[in-house]
């Protein structure tokens, strides 16, 4: 076997986006079922903050693994893992334990699929978790 | 012959056993959490294996060519050990993973309040999730641990057509046999259920709601005994049919209730990823 490398880094591209593109996007791809799960969840990491643990790596196979029609930079999944983020509560020290903790322990997809511009309305502290 | 191992320990194994497996006609694994042995000592331990069962293994399965799955719980011995009660926290996580099938395995090792509570917990999150259980039958007191654990089982109010009943024996086969839960039999060298065994137990209930399993780990056994026992079917005089539904059609449609059942690679043979995570199985320089 060979020595273990760590964890791969992609670049990220400079900037932040606005989210309401992500969004009215992702209004029009994914299926119907598929919207109603990430309204749902939206609303669920806005009242219980451990959610997102069990909903990151749901997305893809709840939401779709495509381009983006209207947004082609995009993937489906990464947008709508991105639009998740802000629903999360903000904490004065530090990352949400929850939110840490899912980025800790996301696979390379997971990670990479919030590795993009970050909307503005993510609190700083999470921009963390979010760019990686 | 295509075989799906509905329940094997492959982090155990060698590359190999995957080699001979591949050769004998696996093409599909599902690997449930389980004890490994000496005693984890916190969270963090299981993070590393849950993480390695999704992430590592079916890497190391792919270059072989067979696809892997994984059942990810808290199993019935740890479950006694306080250190380790918060991986009743973290299993959201990994349950919703893309390549976990089922909740897997619970049950009961020497009836505790403990496993109880534990084995209790873990069939709530399995139907908050959607998804098939496979629970452990104890080796000792088999019989009153399978009547406890069906007890559980139809407490919970999930649907016995998820869940599988592990590791039973002519004696323990009768009680599970009418609840509409699955049969799961492990066949062992030497001791407990061999496959002359299987056959005997086929042959009386029928190949309806069976798995049969090598449940191959780190301890004395051996991960070409579905290919052994489905050898045994047509010797007794079963058809090709009957075999490949118990070691094929029957895993597939007890997991792919998971709907995220993938029993074939996608890629085809020998293109499968050479890294995971620029890690690879290969020695010396690439
Ligand atoms: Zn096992």
């Amino acid at each position: 076997m060979n020595a273990p490398g760590g964890p791969q880094r992609e670049a990220l591209p400079a900037g932040r986006v606005d989210a309401a593109p992500l969004r009215a996007a992702l209004d029009q791809d994914p299926t119907p079922p598929a919207r109603r799960w990430l309204r749902e969840s939206q609303a669920r990491v806005a009242a219980e903050p451990a959610a997102p643990a069990g909903l990151f790596p749901a997305v893809g196979r709840r939401c779709g693994r495509g381009v983006l029609t209207a947004l082609p930079d995009w993937l489906t999944e990464g947008a709508a893992r991105t639009v998740l983020l802000p629903a999360l509560p903000p904490h004065d020290a530090g990352l949400p334990a929850e939110a840490a903790s899912c980025h800790h322990d996301g696979d390379a997809k997971e990670r990479r699929a919030a590795g993009r511009p970050v909307p503005p309305e993510i609190p700083p502290l999470l921009e963390h978790f979010a760019r990686r | 012959m295509r075989i799906l191992d509905p329940h094997i320990h492959m982090t155990s194994r060698t590359t190999d056993d995957y080699r001979a497996m591949r050769a004998a006609g696996v093409r599909c694994v599902v690997e449930p959490s389980f004890w490994l042995g000496q005693p984890r000592t916190s969270v963090g331990s299981f993070t590393d294996y849950f993480a390695s069962l999704v992430g590592w293994e079916p890497f190391r399965a792919a270059r072989f060519g067979i696809a892997h799955h994984c059942a990810v719980a808290l199993n019935p011995k740890e479950a006694n050990d306080p250190r380790c009660a918060g991986v009743l926290d973290i299993l959201p996580r990994w349950l919703a993973k893309d390549s976990v099938v089922a909740v897997g395995e619970i049950g009961f090792d020497s009836m505790t309040g403990a496993e109880a509570k534990a084995f209790t917990a873990q069939l709530e999150l399995a139907v908050a999730e959607g998804l098939p259980v496979l629970v452990h039958t104890p080796h000792r007191d088999k019989a009153a641990g399978t009547a406890a654990s069906l007890e559980l089982v139809a407490a919970s109010g999930i649907d016995p057509g998820l869940v599988v009943l592990d590791h039973l024996n002519e004696v323990t086969v009768g009680q599970v046999a009418g609840t509409g839960c699955w049969m799961g039999f492990s066949v062992y060298p030497d001791t407990k259920m061999d496959p002359a065994r299987v056959v005997r137990v086929l042959r009386e209930y029928g190949t309806e709601r069976v798995l049969v399993n090598s449940a191959a780990d780190w301890g004395h056994s051996d991960p070409l005994l579905t290919r052994a026992t489905g050898e045994a079917m047509l010797a007794a005089g079963f058809a090709e049919d009957d075999v490949d539904r118990v070691l094929w059609r029957n895993p597939v449609e007890f997991y792919g209730q998971s709907g995220r059942l993938r029993p074939l690679l996608e890629e085809p043979d020998g293109t499968a990823p050479a890294e995971h995570e620029g890690n690879s199985i290969a020695r010396g320089p690439r």
